[in-house]
């Protein structure tokens, strides 16, 4: 590859703003709804209404700060540290499980303590197998069976060890997001069929003998049989739908807020469906999917092999985790436990997004 | 290209593109399906939650929160066919005015509550008829029949029912979870004894009225058990209309403030436990203590004296001259194992842990300042938590509000003891920091002000100077009380707290404790059994008899039909009429009129709007 050429004709091209004030504006309208969901729980909990607020907008700050500075980084660099990057995450993934560096919470080990500091290594385990990934289909030779091995070990080394944490959320979004990549490669489709079906008997398995995943299927399909216990935070969401119409009960109006758990984090849409309706909903869903199919068509302009299946990959990751989470709170699927990207209360979650959005716009410059 | 190579595939693109629109679609769909054509059955739209959530009772099964199903009504503007008539007919049935349902209908929403909190029979007589655009939702109302008794203690509920602040919230799930059939949670029976908690309220308010203090605190607790017995805070709220307030916090777990003197008592027990008390010493003071430029100011010059007068005078100098020759090590040890920089652990939400500076940053100054109790805070409930363990002669135990939990139809009771008690300092420590504290409340004492008659009162008195980030400010104070009955063998503690009073008098011993005095002779009756060491309290007297004229009405009204019966039996026996369910509202002959036998009283109950 000539990296030459391009560094300089990356000199003379643009950020593409537009995108740039896209991602702004769908993060300015999540901190609104944020402090509109948590300012109850967290005057209740911390004493101080904005307590969560003013945690989420200087993360938000930071990460706005991270992205203007990702954006700079020519995306060449992240072809050199895939491998590192790739190797540092497995090492994360495998920290989470060590006594005293590794924290559990309910019973999940997933985070890894450093200090003040609260790491989810998994957040940067799905970047890491996205870039890898890039860097070795970017190789425009065709893939032979070594190849094709070797990414299926790629995807499926961090997969298992995301899914002993037990995280099965944030593992399947991980195996969608990397198959859909290896779609717009020339991974053979028949080799993708043939593993969807050898893993078939073991999804069956782990639905039936993992008792949380069963206890979530089973709220899904009759929420009403499980309504105070496993389906309680649905129903609470069917009902912020009900509540909101068509255009909401106007934002921190809503009552239903109280009633979700997971109101600031997970289910942060089912308050955009109470406080400003079917109207607010439908805004959300064309940001976010109007950003990712925008993205996705810049993208495809990309001529450089390894710069566009970077960007696409992160885009993918950005619009299925999007999707998993949305469907949660639509009732569309049982519970798994992934945030809304942007959106969601939580440092390591924007920080993450924010840095590899920068990455999506630098390439950008390249179409 | 050759062959072998593969190539950027754009039409694999499209397809992705298309799978995102087409999700796109389906999620708007689904969303405008969740709006409009909700899956909750239509039947259950109305309701919010079918779980009767769980009562609150005191130690004496009287109830303190208790729910009922109301209805409340709201409006859809848009929906409503004919404005004059629903408009006419809404302010007949609900007694409001019509312009003030128009205005309501011309506020640009889509759905506006009308009333809330509307007694059955009423959202009925609406209901039938068939108003469109009228609508219903069962919501469940919470009453505290004892209004502003123990607010900021129980908390309140939300307009959906939901615990939000105190017991309330911190229980939410307990009083609401459906535990067996009935459709009920489970109930709460408090350590509060409301009798106590009403005297304590009653004098505390006063104070905090008479002072024009900013805040104040008393909480009262059994020395042996950690049973908190009262807890109260002003400024108070009424939980049965709580939203017009902006004050909630429980003081007594939230507030974190220097303890000044009161801290004195924990200083000393280190230094006997430590036998590091020299106590045929005597100190000097010029009315400062100084040591290398620092200068801390003493309350008066109080000359030569033992440690006994030093405690009794609350001198600064006398007892920072005696502390310092405890190493800053085992003098922070002490502390710790006294409980502070830690949180109680009581089951109340959003609990401080206050303030212990740790050792490395003792300079000078923080060791002059921590023996009289500033530059460390503290919660009234750790300063309680340690002050019992110097009444139970040297355990340190956790404080405790949950006397037990029993299921909705009374089969499954838990009951809460206290299982950590830990040994802090020897016994014989404990009672000879116990003889230093009675000397307070005697003749010449700080706190002379809280002995009462011929009993036995142990305490300490406290004024602290308050200090923001920029240092103390003049003029500001705080002033406490923490005192101990009986005495010698203690079996309450109580601790009595002002911020910031206002007036001639500002001291701890000049105004906290009277205050002290004045509840304990209250409840002295209640929790003095005698001298018997390691006693429980007595059983259900807590029924106070209020002896009423025999040919005055008496005021029933707000009383519990259990209230009424006993002191009808009690003191006007006769023919009576009661009739209704829930609080007295109206009785017949009005409160105050002349009445002689034979008695025939009639008494309507109901539960207050």
């Amino acid at each position: 590859m000539d990296f030459q050429s391009f560094k300089t004709s990356l000199k003379n091209s643009e950020t593409n703003y537009l995108y740039f004030t896209i991602i702004l504006i769908i993060t300015i309208f999540g901190l609104n709804i944020l402090l509109a969901s948590s300012s109850f729980l967290a005057s209740q909990a911390h004493g101080d209404a904005y307590y969560y607020f003013k945690k989420q907008v200087i993360y938000a700050l930071i990460a706005v700060i991270i992205l203007i500075i990702f954006i700079q980084i020519p995306y060449t660099f992240w072809y050199h540290a895939a491998w590192p990057i790739y190797l540092i995450s497995i090492l994360l993934l495998a920290l989470v499980f060590l006594p005293y560096i590794g924290k559990s919470a309910g019973g999940a080990y997933r985070w890894i303590q450093i200090g003040p500091l609260t790491l989810q290594p998994s957040d940067l385990a799905k970047f890491s197998v996205i870039l890898l990934l890039s860097r070795i289909f970017s190789n425009t030779q065709k893939s032979g069976n070594t190849k094709i091995a070797a990414s299926l070990i790629i995807i499926f080394l961090p997969v298992s060890l995301i899914g002993l944490e037990p995280d099965y959320g944030t593992a399947i979004h991980l195996v969608i997001a990397a198959f859909l990549l290896l779609f717009l490669t020339d991974f053979p489709l028949s080799a993708m069929g043939i593993v969807f079906i050898t893993s078939l008997p073991a999804i069956y398995l782990s639905i039936r003998k993992v008792t949380y995943i069963w206890e979530r299927l089973s709220a899904y399909l009759d929420p009403y049989k499980y309504r105070y216990e496993r389906a309680y935070q649905l129903i609470a969401s069917y009902r912020s739908f009900l509540a909101g119409g068509t255009w909401g009960k106007g934002l921190g109006e809503g009552i239903r807020r109280h009633n979700l758990q997971a109101r600031h984090t997970d289910f942060i849409a089912a308050i955009v469906a109470e406080d400003l309706g079917f109207a607010g909903i439908f805004l959300l869903l064309l940001l976010y999917f109007s950003f990712a199919a925008y993205g996705l068509f810049k993208l495809s302009q990309v001529e450089n092999n390894f710069g566009r299946l970077l960007g696409t990959g992160i885009l993918i990751l950005f619009i299925t985790q999007t999707m998993m989470n949305l469907a949660v709170v639509f009732g569309v699927m049982p519970t798994t436990g992934i945030n809304l990207p942007l959106f969601s209360y939580g440092g390591t979650s924007i920080l993450t997004y924010m840095s590899i959005l920068g990455i999506v716009l630098n390439i950008m410059r390249d179409s | 290209m050759r062959k072998n190579y593969w190539e950027h595939n754009k039409n694999r693109y499209y397809i992705i593109q298309f799978i995102i629109i087409i999700f796109f679609l389906l999620f708007t769909f689904r969303a405008y399906k969740l709006s409009f054509y909700s899956p909750i059955p239509v039947n259950e739209r109305d309701k919010t939650d079918t779980i009767k959530r769980g009562t609150i009772f005191d130690s004496h099964n009287h109830e303190l929160a208790v729910s009922r199903d109301t209805f409340s009504i709201a409006l859809r503007p848009k929906e409503i066919i004919n404005h004059e008539q629903t408009v006419f007919l809404l302010s007949k049935i609900l007694n409001l005015s019509e312009q003030s349902i128009y205005e309501k209908l011309n506020i640009n929403e889509n759905f506006v509550w009308l009333k809330l909190n509307l007694p059955l029979d009423t959202a009925d007589e609406i209901r039938k008829l068939k108003l469109p655009g009228v609508v219903f939702e069962k919501t469940p109302q919470r009453f505290y029949p004892n209004q502003e008794l123990a607010s900021s203690l129980l908390g309140f509920v939300g307009r959906d029912h939901e615990g939000l602040e105190g017991i309330e919230y911190q229980f939410q799930e307990l009083l609401t979870k459906k535990t067996t059939e009935t459709h009920a949670g489970n109930n709460i029976y408090l350590t509060i004894d409301a009798y106590i908690q009403h005297q304590l309220e009653k004098s505390l308010k006063k104070a905090f009225i008479k002072t024009q203090s900013k805040k104040a605190l008393g909480i009262i607790s059994h020395v042996h058990s950690g049973k908190i017995l009262a807890m109260a805070s002003f400024p108070d709220f009424n939980p049965n209309n709580p939203y017009n307030n902006t004050q909630y916090k429980n003081l007594a777990i939230t507030e974190t403030y220097e303890p000044g003197s009161t801290f004195k008592i924990f200083i000393l027990a280190a230094l006997i436990n430590e036998n590091l008390l020299n106590k045929s010493k005597s100190y000097y003071c010029p009315g400062y203590f100084e040591k290398k430029g620092n200068k801390i100011n003493c309350s008066g010059k109080h000359g030569r004296q033992n440690i006994m007068d030093v405690i009794k005078n609350s001198c600064n100098t006398g007892i920072i001259e005696a502390s310092w020759q405890m190493p800053v090590l085992r003098l922070y040890e002490n502390l710790i194992r006294f409980g502070f920089g830690s949180k109680t652990g009581i089951n109340l939400p959003a609990e401080s842990k206050g303030i212990l500076p740790n050792p490395d940053k003792w300079d000078i100054f923080l060791k002059m300042t921590i023996p009289i109790g500033h530059g460390i805070s503290a919660t009234p409930i750790q300063l309680i938590r340690a002050a019992n363990a110097i009444g139970n002669h040297g355990f340190l135990i956790k404080p405790y509000l949950i006397e037990k939990i029993s299921s909705p139809d009374g089969k499954k009771i838990e009951y809460f003891e206290n299982s950590s008690k830990i040994r802090i300092i020897s016994e014989e420590s404990a009672k000879e920091v116990l003889k230093f504290m009675t000397a307070v409340t005697q003749k010449g004492g700080t706190g002379e002000k809280a002995a009462l008659g011929e009993f036995v009162i142990s305490g300490k008195t406290g004024t602290s100077i308050k200090s923001d980030n920029r240092g103390y400010l003049k003029g500001k104070y705080q002033s406490s009380f923490l005192g101990f009955f009986p005495g010698d063998f203690p079996e309450v503690s109580i601790l009595i707290w002002l911020d910031e009073p206002q007036g001639q008098y500002y001291q701890g011993g000049r105004i906290a404790a009277p205050i002290f005095k004045e509840v304990l002779q209250e409840i002295i009756t209640l929790v003095h059994k005698g001298n018997t060491f390691n006693t429980e309290l007595l059983p259900d007297i807590s029924f106070k008899k209020n002896k009423y004229s025999q040919n005055k009405m008496p005021n029933f009204l707000g009383k519990s039909k259990k209230e009424i019966i006993f002191i009808l039996n009690e003191q006007f026996q006769g023919k009576h009429t009661i009739f209704g369910k829930g609080y007295a509202i109206r009785q017949e002959p009005a409160p105050g009129e002349k009445i002689s036998q034979p008695y025939n009283f009639k008494i309507q109950l109901d539960f207050p709007e």
